[in-house]
């Protein structure tokens, strides 16, 4: 299906809904892993906890319902002409499932908002091993602020 | 003083254990489990199993269409 940013959670930032989305450090990000049964459209998926994202988390082991706490970052990325969603590398101890889907939201909003999914490209089997994720060179994704 | 055992399960006498070499090798088994979405590599070794994923950079780029 490939990685998506959630354009809900764009839209309620900005009208007047005011989605106060906060990466300051003020609020917690989680980090949620689902199997590769979803079907994620763009145009509707808007947290963690409503469809599709209600269904298909992993369990069991070190796995905590909810997924993962991190810290991101989202910052002009100098030079690039475009901004970036960063984070440090997010580790899960004990992981004892299938993913292939990795949701990040802000866990601290009480709707659970979602803002970007990452897809694997196929469903990984974990058992019982410790999960490192490591953003990408460059982040986990980026916008051009102008055509290339 | 208690039994010693040796890897065979065999009672070794004080003096024996000395000359049992002690230590090993660790072994290490990388597996690459990549897509072309992600960097994937399970390493097993004598202290387990880690899975480290590193999925690549999305690039959200814009497309200007002059004249839509």
């Amino acid at each position: 299906m490939g990685s998506m940013l959630c354009l809900k959670t764009f839209e309620d930032v900005f009208d007047a809904t005011q989605l106060a989305m906060d990466t300051s450090g003020a609020h917690t990000w989680k980090m949620a892993l689902f199997d590769d049964s979803l079907v994620i459209d763009p145009e509707t998926f808007t947290a963690y906890g409503v469809a599709p994202f209600n269904a298909g988390e992993a369990s069991g082991g070190g796995y905590s319902a909810g997924g993962q706490s991190f810290t991101p970052t989202l910052a002009i990325q100098s030079g690039t002409q475009r901004i970036r969603w960063n984070s440090a590398l997010i580790s899960i101890a004990n992981v004892t499932d299938d993913f292939r889907y990795l949701l990040h939201y802000d866990d601290t909003l009480a709707g659970n908002n979602a803002l970007f999914v990452c897809d694997l490209g196929a469903e990984v089997s974990a058992v019982a091993e410790t999960v490192n994720f490591t953003p990408g060179a460059n982040g986990w994704w980026r916008i051009r602020g102008v055509r290339a | 003083m208690g039994k010693i055992f040796d890897d065979d399960g065999k009672v070794r006498d004080r003096d024996a254990l000395l000359s049992i070499t002690i230590g090993g090798r660790t072994t290490s088994k990388t597996t690459d489990l990549s897509t072309e979405r992600a960097s994937i590599t399970r390493v097993e070794d004598d202290h387990g199993s880690t899975l480290n994923i590193q999925p690549r950079t999305v690039d959200f780029d814009l497309v200007e269409r002059i004249g839509d």
